[in-house]
């Protein structure tokens, strides 16, 4: 395994080079300091996110936050993220419960969502409350009181689940891993399959070497995913497509009030 | 194919289902909109290679017009038309990021002058992208410019909230503006080097095949030579696609939520669908990728329209030539209200409904630098100002393009028929200045 730098490119050429990929990001990984301490992924643990987008030069757009609490028979997970619009934002927040299972799978799922002005005020209409309750195939949406069943293969894994799954996997898995995808609190994406895709080092601050191990989701509505984590089981890194999530324990400071202008 | 066989009135009737005029005369309208969406990227259409099921569930809930056509395979253009029922050269939309003239009113000014609440969500870009003022309309927040993969959540959330805190008593138009797969413009971009490509190497599931029409005939106007990628082999070609169908798997999975909130609300059996897309993508037809010219994989869109109860399920139409000009008058029609004066497209109202119309016999399309087509329904004609070289395909053996048969003598009656179509067609519009001097007639 060799340590690589991840160059620096021309503005203009960058997405020529970049797509789906941590090469995207040279500037932050440059500056990149790799958490300190311990960590148990089994345990109870903080990590934070920067969500970036960029097709073209990356931008920084909200953050993503995880608390997990280990249980019993699983973990509780709480949830909290915000992504500027270009005309505002939209803030979620969800816990979720997650059997100790290979994948994390769901067991419940409380989501509200809200969107809001640029100078930051909550718009009550565009509030939603949710839960979602997973029994065997029977995933229940309830929404007030309405309530909506669909069918899906399990596991049935959340998104967010999934940054918790990914911190115990082990890079002996041999197979691929296949779920349903409960993305974005709602969306149910099935044919989803998890593998391990290698070992990689990559150069930090002070050109340090950062050894890291990827895995590869795809499936229906997803570009190869690809996740990252250090030596210790630490998630650092998610790119899919155009979208990443960086680790940034101060991205909730730094992330805007809203978008800056770009046409589609 | 005989020259009056095209020239017949295209008008095929199906069995009347007596559906008509048995719900409220004010339905509410759910128009939900994709960005860059094939015709043939849809399991219901029959490719095995993608999964729509939200797709899926409006073209059988009602019909879905296999002979659709944006009016010009550009964002803007397209857009301008499908909100006023007129050509982009009467809009004055003749390219992406110019504003509608202020003279004709789009869907929302004309409904919401007519007692209708009239509400958008998502990219609207005639000419901003995303803005909170769109005329006519009250604007949702949520909106991610240049990004469907994270800014079409917010759009499908927005719409979600919408629905189910609405109170209002008066019938609803709610647009959702998708910005899905349009991110596949950024993919093809990003794919040049080498580097790219690894992720190819790892999917695991079999490649969707080249189309049947990959190749092309060199007889072609040069602006229809853009967009092709001659460097990549036929194994990319194939990932391009498999990458494609994943970005329309995304816009599949945000209708479904809205489809979603439009049930839990209440309001399903009170609310007209339409769904279509602005243009399609190459999708590798022709060599080519993206849009921007007048092959049928960038020009034909789908167009569903479903009404639970009222429109019979599952129907394919391929008996009429459609349009996006089609939409503003449809809309008209089942609202109640009479169509803006000067609309040139027609509501295809009568034809869901399985009424025994008179139809169009061609559908015009648009295109950059005065590109403009003839479609048939037997037949294509393409033309380019001051471009020598005159593009006809016989649908009868050709249905793919692939071979040009305007220069062949047998087919001389049949150009200059489509050539005289064209000017009749374009004599009927009302052109703006900017577009003055720049179409064929």
């Amino acid at each position: 395994m060799q340590t690589q730098a991840i160059p620096r490119t021309a503005k203009n050429a960058r997405r020529d080079k970049t797509y789906g990929s941590l090469e995207a990001f040279p500037e932050f990984l440059e500056k990149f300091t790799p958490p300190a301490g311990g960590f148990d992924p089994r345990g109870a643990w903080r990590l934070s996110y920067g969500v970036w987008l960029f097709a073209g030069d990356p931008e920084a757009v909200g953050f993503l936050e995880f608390e997990r609490q280990p249980a019993a028979d699983g973990a509780a997970l709480k949830v909290a993220t915000r992504i500027a619009h270009l005309n505002g934002y939209q803030q979620q927040n969800a816990a979720l419960e997650c059997a100790a299972d290979t994948l994390s799978s769901l067991r419940w799922l409380e989501l509200e969502s809200v969107s809001g002005t640029p100078e930051g005020q909550p718009l009550p209409a565009t509030k939603i409350s949710a839960r979602v309750q997973v029994r065997g195939r029977a995933v229940e949406f309830a929404r007030g009181t309405r309530q909506r069943t669909a069918r899906a293969a399990p596991p049935v894994v959340a998104s967010w689940g999934l940054f918790d799954a990914l911190q115990r996997l082990s890079p002996d898995q041999p197979k691929a891993l296949e779920f349903t995808l409960l993305d974005d609190g709602d969306l149910l994406k099935p044919a989803q399959r998890l593998t391990y895709a290698g070992k990689t080092s990559i150069q930090v601050a002070g050109g340090a070497g950062l050894a890291l191990h990827c895995w590869e989701q795809t499936g229906y509505g997803v570009l190869p995913t690809h996740y990252w984590r250090d030596a210790q089981g630490r998630l650092l890194f998610a790119v899919a497509g155009q979208r990443a999530f960086l680790y940034d324990p101060e991205a909730r400071q730094n992330a805007a009030g809203r978008r800056r202008r770009k046409r589609a | 194919m005989k020259r009056r066989d095209f020239l017949r009135a295209g008008a095929l009737g199906v069995p009347a289902l007596g559906l008509r005029g048995a719900a409220s005369p004010r339905p509410n309208f759910l128009f939900i909109m994709a960005d860059q969406l094939s015709m043939d990227a849809i399991a219901a259409h029959g490719n095995r290679f993608v999964r729509t099921p939200n797709l899926d569930r409006m073209a059988g809930a009602g019909v879905s017009f296999r002979e659709s056509y944006t009016a010009y395979p550009l964002c803007s253009p397209a857009r301008s038309s499908m909100f006023t029922g007129r050509m982009p050269s009467e809009t004055g939309v003749i390219n992406n990021n110019l504003p509608i003239r202020k003279e004709i009113p789009n869907l929302g000014q004309w409904l919401g002058a007519r007692g209708y609440e009239t509400v958008y969500a998502g990219k609207w870009h005639v000419p901003a992208s995303y803005t909170t003022d769109i005329p006519g309309f009250a604007v949702l927040p949520g909106g991610i410019g240049g990004q469907g993969n994270m800014g079409d959540a917010a759009v499908s959330r927005a719409c979600q909230a919408w629905l189910h805190s609405r109170s209002g008593a008066s019938p609803f138009l709610l647009v959702a503006s998708l910005l899905q797969p349009h991110d596949i413009c950024t993919w093809v971009s990003s794919h040049r080097r080498d580097a790219e490509w690894e992720k190819m190497a790892r999917i695991s599931e079999p490649l969707p095949p080249l189309p049947a029409n990959f190749e092309w005939d060199g007889k072609e106007p040069s602006a229809m030579r853009s967009e092709r990628r001659p460097q990549w082999s036929d194994g990319q070609w194939r990932y391009y696609l498999w990458s494609y169908y994943r970005h329309v798997e995304m816009v599949d999975a945000e209708i479904g939520r809205i489809l979603d909130a439009l049930e839990d609300c209440g309001r399903a059996k009170d609310t007209v669908i339409i769904f279509t897309a602005d243009h399609g993508e190459g999708s590798g037809h022709h060599h080519m990728v993206l849009k921007n010219y007048l092959y049928d994989e960038a020009a034909k869109v789908p167009l569903f329209v479903s009404w639970p109860g009222q429109t019979p399920a599952g129907r394919q139409d391929t008996a009429h030539l459609v349009s996006g000009i089609d939409i503003t008058p449809t809309i008209c029609d089942y609202a109640g209200v009479p169509a803006p004066s000067g609309v040139v497209g027609r509501s295809l109202r009568p034809i869901v409904e399985g009424r025994n119309v008179e139809w169009r016999e061609m559908v015009a399309a648009e295109v950059a630098r005065g590109g403009r087509m003839v479609r048939t329904k037997e037949t294509k004609y393409i033309v380019y100002p001051n471009d020598p070289v005159e593009q006809l395909f016989d649908w009868t053996g050709d249905p793919g393009e692939t071979r040009n048969v305007a220069a062949d003598a047998k087919y001389a009656r049949l150009l200059e028929d489509h050539r005289r179509l064209l000017k009749s067609w374009e004599a009927r519009l009302q052109l703006a200045p900017n577009a003055k001097g720049r179409g064929q007639a």
